[in-house]
């Protein structure tokens, strides 16, 4: 079998982190020439599928066939050795040398032995060849940092076909580009497939996916659900293979929809990221805001906090119109964020418990600027009891606390002070299944007192949960509004936010 | 497989108090272990006369280590304050001169140092230099003023004003009172850092300045602070400094800035988990100032002095490292 069939096997991959299986039992098989499209859920097992393709991480299970031989170690060099490179979301180029040194990058062509000097005219030469092939016009003299987010791409795209890559992993490589850009990377893809090599095409978007892929496999839970042909597929089978029969609807909370006051009106709210956002959110209520990564759902939540300032459009808070300043103003007028990174926004990691739960509110309990340590512990345990933090103690630093712990400590954060609107934004990632649980009822319980809570997630299963109402996202906009009382729910916001037909037109009624 | 063999756990056990002894108390330790050797190695040392010599001695070093404290505390670097104690001697030292009264000197020489401190943290906090640039920057031009101004050349004070010659030679009965200068602002920036919501703050942006940010700290103007503080405890040293020395040095206090930096960086090894504090910045310098001490009264030729200094930085945040890094 020396003229392969398939340029990748992955056969029965599994990987577990911490007693969790992310991957279980899952095949995946890429022909040369071939644009095989990765789809699913956030958490569906994606990245950790690529990760393994790409050595990042090994497998617990299962095996990884590449030319009809068996990767026995996993790391980056070696997958690269064996062809197959990825093209990240994140770009890392060099900033500020040039476009073509760039490419050459970890395989700069040398002559002579000692000194080696750098091969200018072959990388030159190489260099024009390359953005010949895949038929790209681009400026290889041009410093790195010159380049737009598309010919970034490119450089690395170049990267791979230096070293002779024959699987090129494409993960979300639209997310940061114009309709324009997307439509020459696709002729690059095209150009690439005719070349031989074998293409995996990670996106949310499932108009991009049905245009460019040969074959779709979709991922859900960490399992695989299907592969289909292109000609069998549709955005709606698509969806509807992506909710499947979710076990975690069960247990729904009782949700209200009375219509009470309105406590924030957003109009036409737009930034670099937002594109007029129309929003209403009323007290006592927990407003669930969907979106896939990108869509703008943090992007928003920084406005709200002061972090980021709109370049048009209104906020009334309580009917009165409002500019929010910094995130000291923010937190003045009413508004606690548990960001959406934990580590880098949300906890002081080599401080202790109790001063991470004081942070936000401190001079509550200062009496003068004097802090009082008595009083502080005993708030601490406190929220130690009431949210069954597990610790050692007030004092105990923050670092030594469990993922989920540490969230709690962010919430803890602000449930000492008297917020108005919580915006929770993914605050359910990476903690355990109990902690979640223990959010959701939290979240639950600030909204029964009156307060109003904008729940942000990429998890459609727990938007369903936690809301009364429900607006979807999508590139910047806020494109669906929902009830969860409504019938196929999930399906309609999946269909809302990865599509663009799924969207109900939405408008902020004014009150 | 439960039960364990007792004589290993009670290894176990010994190791970890052995580790948690040298992490927290590692500084305090090797000062102790010091200050026993020196005093059989020399007599004069363990006098009561040559301790208060020492302690005035650090008096120095302890108010500017405090100052770095703060701006370490919120994760900045203060590289200025070596040229600044010059420039400000010198400025004292001139102003004196030209007949200012006593009060006014101090006053001009604090508001020096804050001027040199808000300068830094306009630069760092507000424009975003990153702080070694941005204050060694501002360090290089206070350096060029003071050599501007008196051409190289000291200004001598034979006839200080009695008041000021006290506050670096006068005494408190037998105590010299630099020393109750320097308890004192111990006592105080202690409390201030432990205890109050500046203090605090600085711990949470130095700890993560972005999680700061997002709990609504105002963390530009915090960090701007600190350099003013800073500033504040650089003009504190140097008005000591022009009282002990009667006169306007133009070249000195530059030994200060990585004296203070050691002290501090010793002083982070103790007592919290690595955090700077001023207890801990003041054994420091402390260890610091014992270690000229004693070497000045062995007669150690004073470029041995500084190898010494720089291998007792090196082991003593080393060990910190270690011991921290095995947990």
């Amino acid at each position: 079998m020396s003229n392969a069939k398939f340029v990748l096997k992955a056969e029965g991959i599994s990987k577990q982190f911490g007693g969790v299986w992310v991957l279980k039992n899952v095949d995946f098989n890429l022909k040369p020439g071939e644009v095989h499209a990765l789809v699913g859920e956030n958490g569906a097992g994606k990245s950790t599928l690529i990760k393994v393709i790409s050595g990042v991480y090994s497998p617990d299970r299962g095996k990884v066939i590449v030319a009809d031989k068996e990767v026995k170690s996993f790391n980056v060099k070696q997958m690269e050795s064996h062809g197959i490179f990825t093209v990240h979301q994140e770009i890392n180029l060099v900033p500020f040398i040039s476009a073509m040194e760039n490419v050459f990058i970890g395989s700069e062509p040398v002559r002579g032995k000692f000194p080696k000097i750098l091969d200018y005219s072959y990388m030159k030469q190489k260099a024009q060849s390359l953005v010949q092939t895949i038929g790209v016009e681009l400026n290889l003299k041009a410093p790195a940092y010159t380049l737009s987010a598309s010919e970034q791409q490119i450089i690395q795209i170049c990267r791979g076909l230096v070293a002779n890559a024959r699987v090129m992993i494409l993960d979300e490589p639209t997310s940061s580009l114009s309709a324009e850009e997307i439509s020459s990377l696709f002729s690059m893809v095209k150009k690439l497939r005719k070349e031989g090599v074998g293409i995996i095409f990670v996106s949310h978007k499932l108009d991009e996916v049905l245009q460019i892929s040969d074959r779709i496999t979709v991922l859900k839970d960490g399992e695989k659900i299907g592969t289909i042909p292109r000609q069998n597929a549709t955005e709606e089978k698509i969806v509807s293979m992506m909710v499947g029969k979710s076990g975690f609807k069960a247990v729904r909370f009782h949700v209200s929809k009375k219509v009470s006051e309105t406590i924030l009106q957003l109009k036409d709210i737009t930034t670099n990221k937002l594109r007029g956002v129309n929003l209403e959110l009323r007290k006592g209520e927990v407003l669930g805001i969907v979106g896939v990564v990108g869509a703008g759902k943090t992007e928003l939540a920084e406005v709200l906090f002061g972090l980021d300032h709109p370049k048009s459009g209104e906020i009334y808070l309580e009917g009165e119109k409002i500019a929010i300043r910094s995130p000291t103003d923010a937190i003045k007028k009413g508004f606690a964020l548990v960001p959406e990174n934990r580590r880098i926004q949300g906890i002081f990691a080599r401080l202790s418990l109790s001063n991470n739960i004081t942070a936000a509110y401190l001079s509550q309990w200062c009496k003068g600027g004097v802090i009082f340590p008595s009083l502080e512990n005993e708030v601490t345990r406190s929220f130690i009891q009431k949210l069954a933090i597990r610790t050692r103690g007030p004092s105990q630093l923050l670092q030594y606390l469990s993922g989920g712990n540490q969230q709690k400590a962010v919430l803890a954060k602000w449930l000492g002070g008297n917020f108005k609107i919580l915006m929770a934004d993914e605050a359910t990632q990476g903690v355990d299944v109990k902690t979640k649980e223990d959010i959701y009822s939290l979240v639950r319980k600030i909204a029964s007192e009156g307060r109003a809570v904008m729940f942000f997630s990429s998890y459609v299963p727990e938007i369903v949960k936690v809301s009364d109402r429900i607006v979807a996202m999508r590139e910047g906009t806020i494109a669906a509004e929902f009830y969860p009382d409504e019938e196929n729910l999930e399906h309609k916001i999946m269909m809302a936010i990865l599509t663009e037909k799924g969207g109900n037109v939405y408008d902020s009624k004014e009150s | 497989m439960t039960a364990k063999n007792p004589e290993n756990s009670a290894a176990v056990a010994a190791n970890t108090f052995f580790k948690t002894l040298l992490k927290k108390y590692g500084v305090l330790i090797a000062t102790f272990v010091l200050m026993v050797i020196f005093s059989f190695a020399t007599p004069a040392f363990m006098t009561s006369r040559n301790m208060l010599m020492l302690l005035r001695q650090i008096s120095m070093l302890t108010m500017v280590s405090i100052g770095m404290t703060f701006v370490m505390a919120a994760g900045g670097f203060d590289m200025s304050v070596g040229y600044a104690i010059g420039l400000i001697n010198v400025t004292v030292a001139m102003a004196l001169k030209s007949g200012m009264g006593v009060f006014l000197s101090l006053v001009l020489a604090l508001l020096a140092g804050m001027g040199v401190g808000s300068l830094n943290g306009v630069l760092v906090s507000f424009i975003g230099l990153p702080d070694f640039i941005g204050t060694f920057a501002v360090g290089s031009i206070a350096f060029g003023l003071k050599m501007m101004v008196t051409r190289g050349n000291p200004i001598m004070l034979w006839d200080a004003p009695e008041g000021f010659s006290f506050i670096g030679q006068g005494y408190v009965g037998a105590v010299p009172f630099p020393i109750i200068l320097m308890i004192t602002a111990i006592v105080l920036t202690s409390f201030v850092m432990k205890y109050t919501r500046l203090g605090r703050r600085l711990y949470y942006i130095g700890g993560n300045k972005t999680a700061a940010l997002y709990s609504g700290i105002n963390v530009k103007r915090y960090r701007f602070l600190s350099f003013v503080i800073s500033g504040f405890c650089v003009a504190v040293t140097s008005i000591i400094l022009t009282s002990r020395v009667g006169s306007g040095q133009p070249l000195a206090g530059e030994e200060y800035l990585l004296d203070a930096i050691s002290a501090v960086f010793l002083g982070m090894t103790m007592f919290g988990e690595g955090e700077p504090n001023v207890p801990g910045s003041f054994v420091g310098a402390f260890l610091i100032g014992m270690l000229t001490n004693a070497l000045t009264l062995m007669n150690v030729a004073y470029y041995f002095q500084y190898i010494t200094k720089g291998v007792a930085v090196i082991l003593a945040v080393t060990v910190s490292i270690i011991s921290r890094s095995k947990e």
